[in-house]
């Protein structure tokens, strides 16, 4: 089956001190019908710009170099506008992070949510009315014709954040990007959202590209993963794969350096050493061998993204682990 | 909310007061009124006469409880000057005030509203730099300047305006001619009016679209247009109604100087006149005027505050 | 991990409560009261690490405030290494200030950003007269290398930095002053989940290294479970559990504690389907907390007792140091099967 969203050789860069520098490295990624995808990575490694881009929304002095974003074959980067705006808000759509900031502080919930429909679905104020309530209540707000007319400083985050999903799924959308949703939330919050957007992929089918820095969440929640670092995607997997048996040394360092409730306290918990390398763009090789415990030579040569089966692949050369010591542990 | 209102009035009581000490205070430290009545024109005993009319050769703070006390029963007392009541100075040259700083205002606006969002909303185009320089030279040529070069112009050189007064003497006045009177004194006071408000209206419109709600109303397909000016703009009512707020108190007292040049007979002209003079109970007049007005005005910002935005409330 | 815990309290906190005046946003109502912490007892052990968690509102930083004494608290008793801190004079505060410090969470805000590292640092040495100015370099190159930073950091201000790299100059700031304990609020919350294992990593070193005493605040359970001997979980503005930090993961008593647990995600995609409690609806109010138990209103188990009494953190059994603020659940109702009930669902039905 042809997949919904086939993104080709996207490059983002931004123009910082009248410098434009390249902030990702050609990524070439599918989300397929009904899928949801988890985009995992640190802070700086590309995962937001990706999103925005995909929805037309840098800012100013982001531009997309060259790719495609192919979005039910429509190449998105080769719309304009006006032909975009047709798109967003009803085929594909977006929930962002800082939910606090998110929402219009002078209009009500029931302006900002009944704009959707009226502009995309061509209801009438009293059909939009009527449907904005209904969408209020399926994502779990109760007493809806209330918060239809309040205004979003008197709602909560998690409610605030239910709004938005409201938004989003409002016209039916075939995909949504969910960037962070839930990080500034608490986690019995983020537990609540969470569920909610499964039951309405259930419901309505669509797919989701699920993006996070918390691993944990993408375990929960993910069909297929991807991780990012620096700018590149440097492994792919189904997340039962992901899990058990990631290959890529970025990967594996970042599921062992999270703390968790069973592990052995005695144990210290790995750290990666050093930190993202600050010009990563100017880097031929790979860009983690600084920090890589299993660098050696042929790291500093142009890594090729590679198969390791139907739907497994890494940037990165090493074939297997075994044998190797890291932190005097044999692997 | 009416509590708030009842709250504000009552403390705008006590900071009427202590407005009035500060001004009396200050106000005598230039000196006392007979000091300007020196010279062989008044002899010693007009001067003494004269003190005691107005209570001067009392201790300056008997003089404010005097003014006070007046006051309070509604009277504003009399110009040292020209004996006559200070309200119906007052009185006599408030309209002319108002209609030179109303029209100036409204006149700013006009311009400065538009001009500052369409300037962030095209940030760092060629046009943007065309409206901010303008409003950074209209903000910065001083009005005396920019009078005295107009009045060469076009009263001097052309001869198509007349540069004095409200009215042409002689003539009834009529509507044209209050307007020509106008236009030079209304242009100056346009100029450094809009070239502060635009720059102020700029910025806050480019922090208002910095803002991640804009983010979301576009990301909802809603159109570049409608996130400009529905999303936008509601929230620029705000920043507006503050600078609209700040400068309505100038509406009676903002124009001194280009009342001077242009004899423009409002309240700028007489409360120069009445400084140089040391007229006590003209300027007291006049501050007390703009205290109660700045104080009414804040209040009627603030209310207008909580009807645009609704995270407000009193 | 310190293996030879004396018995010795460095702090005792009993009864403390801290109300704050909302915000009136009408006169005429009188100015409702935010009961952010209201009633809690708790004791730190020398050498050990408390950890603190629960979610906005629980009233976990407001304690961390009050240990500090950056506030005072309303009612109370404050005791560390002895003395009552919690209503001494601000003169006799000053000494015991240098031997509780504490590390905050948003290193960009506690950092003053116009200010070298050298300076920094040198502050709280001078101001406290610690060090004589010829040997500050000295103290203040081996205070950045205690927590791993290079002695070029000196000069360079804190936006020069990363965010994890700040955090370890706001730790080595609170250790400059040799301080018995420690109060970290929030860490490593704003941290990348490879720099946060650093810092959690430093922060067991230097406890060993130099004998600390933490009482470690957090919302993330795996970042508080490493670092923590002890675990108290908060619910707006009560402790409603207290316990060894692996009893309490492995056999929490309060519902709230599971429902705690059963949120946090856990990076093992098989286990997704776990049974768990999804609680609904919202935090309710701190300033009109629910009568009765404040968890009443969420919980799975609430029962008509639940309503009307609020239960008291009580030991699970006779002795025990695990202490519990569910009566309920102590009681193990008989037929109740754990972890099914209403609002309870695996994610994956």
């Amino acid at each position: 089956m042809k997949p919904l969203l086939q993104v080709e050789n996207l490059e983002i860069a931004f123009v910082r001190n009248k410098v434009k520098t390249i902030y990702t490295d050609k990524l070439n990624f599918t989300v397929n019908q009904g899928e949801i995808v988890g985009v995992v990575g640190e802070s700086g490694c590309g995962k937001s710009i990706t999103a925005l881009s995909i929805m037309g929304l840098l800012s100013n002095n982001g531009s997309v170099e060259s790719g495609k974003i192919l979005f039910d074959d429509k190449d998105l980067l080769a719309l304009s506008e006006k032909e975009l705006d047709q798109i967003r808000g009803k085929e594909l759509a977006m929930i962002f992070q800082n939910v606090m900031a998110s929402l219009n502080p002078v209009f009500t919930i029931g302006n900002q949510l009944t704009e959707t429909i009226k502009i995309h679905l061509g209801y009438d104020k009293k059909e939009s009315k009527t449907y904005a309530i209904s969408l209020l209540e399926k994502v779990g707000l109760s007493e809806p014709e209330s918060i239809y007319r309040k205004f979003p400083h008197m709602l909560s985050g998690g409610m605030r954040q239910r709004v938005m999903i409201a938004m989003a799924i409002a016209c039916h959308p075939k995909l949504i990007i969910a960037d962070e949703p839930t990080t500034a939330l608490d986690v019995t919050i983020q537990m609540q959202i969470m569920k909610l957007l499964m039951d309405l992929r259930k419901e309505y089918g669509m797919s989701i590209i699920l993006i996070t820095h918390d691993i944990g969440l993408i375990a929960e929640l993910a069909d297929r993963v991807m991780v990012m670092y620096a700018g590149q995607i440097v492994e792919e997997s189904l997340v039962d794969t992901l899990f058990k048996e990631a290959m890529h040394p970025y990967t594996r360092a970042l599921l062992k350096s999270i703390p968790r409730i069973d592990s052995d306290k005695e144990q210290k918990l790995y750290s990666i050493p050093g930190t993202v390398p600050e010009n990563y763009q100017d880097i031929e090789g790979c860009r983690f061998a600084d920090r890589c415990p299993y660098t050696v030579g042929r790291c500093l040569e142009k890594q090729e993204y590679r198969k390791i089966d139907s739907n497994h692949f890494i940037r990165c050369h090493m074939t297997s682990f075994k044998g190797k010591e890291v932190n005097n542990v044999t692997e | 909310m009416l509590k708030y209102i009842v709250k504000r009035i009552l403390i705008a009581l006590p900071v009427l007061l202590g407005i009035t000490i500060i001004d009396y205070a200050i106000m005598s430290l230039a000196g006392s009124p007979l000091e300007i009545l020196q010279g062989p024109r008044f002899s010693e005993a007009a001067i003494e006469a004269k003190a005691i009319t107005f209570g001067l050769d009392q201790p300056v703070y008997i003089q404010y409880f005097v003014w006070l006390k007046e006051m309070l029963q509604g009277n504003m007392g009399y110009s040292i000057k020209s004996y006559q009541p200070v309200s119906s100075i007052i009185g006599s040259h408030v309209g002319s005030t108002l209609l030179l700083m109303g029209t100036s205002l409204i006149i700013s606006f006009i311009i400065s509203i538009p001009a500052g969002i369409y300037s962030a909303v095209h940030r760092y185009t060629k046009r943007d730099y065309a409206v901010v320089t303008a409003s950074f030279l209209g903000s910065s040529i001083p009005s005396f300047f920019l009078s005295l070069i107009l009045i060469y112009f076009f009263t001097v050189r052309l001869g198509w305006l007349p540069s004095s007064g409200m009215t042409t003497t002689g003539e009834n006045s009529n509507l044209l001619d209050i307007i020509k009177h106008m236009i030079m004194p209304v242009s100056v006071l346009v100029v450094s009016l809009a070239g502060t408000n635009i720059r102020y209206i700029r910025s806050a419109v480019l922090e208002i679209l910095q803002q991640d709600y804009l983010r979301t109303a576009r990301a909802k397909g809603i159109g570049h247009f409608r996130t400009i000016n529905k999303h936008a703009l509601r929230n620029a009512l705000l920043p507006i109604i503050t600078v609209i707020g700040m400068e309505i108190p100038m509406l009676f007292g903002g124009a001194v100087i280009v009342e001077q040049i242009f004899s423009w007979p409002g309240l700028g002209l007489i409360t120069m006149n009445a400084i140089i003079n040391r007229d006590y109970p003209v300027i007291m007049g006049v501050c007390l005027l703009t205290g109660v007005v700045v104080l009414i005005v804040n209040l009627l910002t603030d209310i207008l505050y909580a009807f645009a935005d609704p995270t407000i409330q009193y | 991990m310190s293996l030879n815990k004396t018995i010795e309290k460095l702090v005792i906190v009993k009864d403390l409560k801290k109300y704050y005046p909302e915000r009136g946003k009408t006169i005429s109502k009188n100015s409702a009261v935010v009961h952010a912490v209201d009633g809690v007892d708790f004791e730190i052990l020398k050498g050990e690490t408390l950890g603190i968690v629960g979610e906005s509102g629980c009233g976990k930083s407001t304690i961390g405030r009050q240990l500090v004494a950056l506030e005072r608290p309303t009612q109370g008793r404050i005791f560390f290494d002895g003395h009552e801190i919690s209503n001494m004079s601000e003169k006799k505060l000053r000494n015991i200030r240098t031997q509780v410090q504490m590390v905050f969470q948003d290193s960009d805000t506690s950092l003053n950003p116009r200010k070298p590292v050298f300076d920094i640092l040198a502050a709280p040495l001078l101001y406290h007269k610690k060090v004589e100015k010829e040997n500050l370099d000295h103290e203040i190159i081996r205070l950045l290398d205690l927590v791993g930073l290079s002695k070029n950091s000196i000069q360079k201000y804190p936006h020069e930095f990363s965010g994890g790299q700040r955090q370890r100059i706001g730790i080595a700031k609170a250790l400059s002053l040799n301080p018995k304990l420690i109060i970290c609020d929030e860490p490593v919350s704003a941290l990348d989940v490879s720099v946060q294992a650093q810092i959690l990593n430093l922060f067991k070193q230097l406890q060993e290294e130099l004998k600390l005493t933490y009482l470690f605040i957090g919302h993330g359970l795996g970042a508080v479970n490493y670092v923590s001997d002890r675990i108290a979980v908060m619910y707006l503005g009560k402790i409603v559990e207290i316990a060894d930090a692996k009893t309490l993961f492995e056999d929490p008593w309060h519902p709230y504690t599971q429902a705690l647990i059963d949120a946090s995600p856990i990076a093992d995609p098989q286990l997704r389907t776990r049974q768990r409690i999804v609680l609904t609806g919202e935090m309710p109010s701190i300033v009109t907390p629910p009568v009765g138990c404040r968890f009443h209103t969420r919980c799975p188990y609430a029962q008509d007792s639940c309503r009307i009494k609020e239960p008291k953190l009580e030991p699970v059994l006779w002795g025990s140091t695990h202490l519990t603020a569910c009566p309920i659940r102590k009681g193990k109702l008989p037929n109740q099967e754990i972890f099914m009930e209403k609002g309870a669902a695996g994610i994956h039905a």
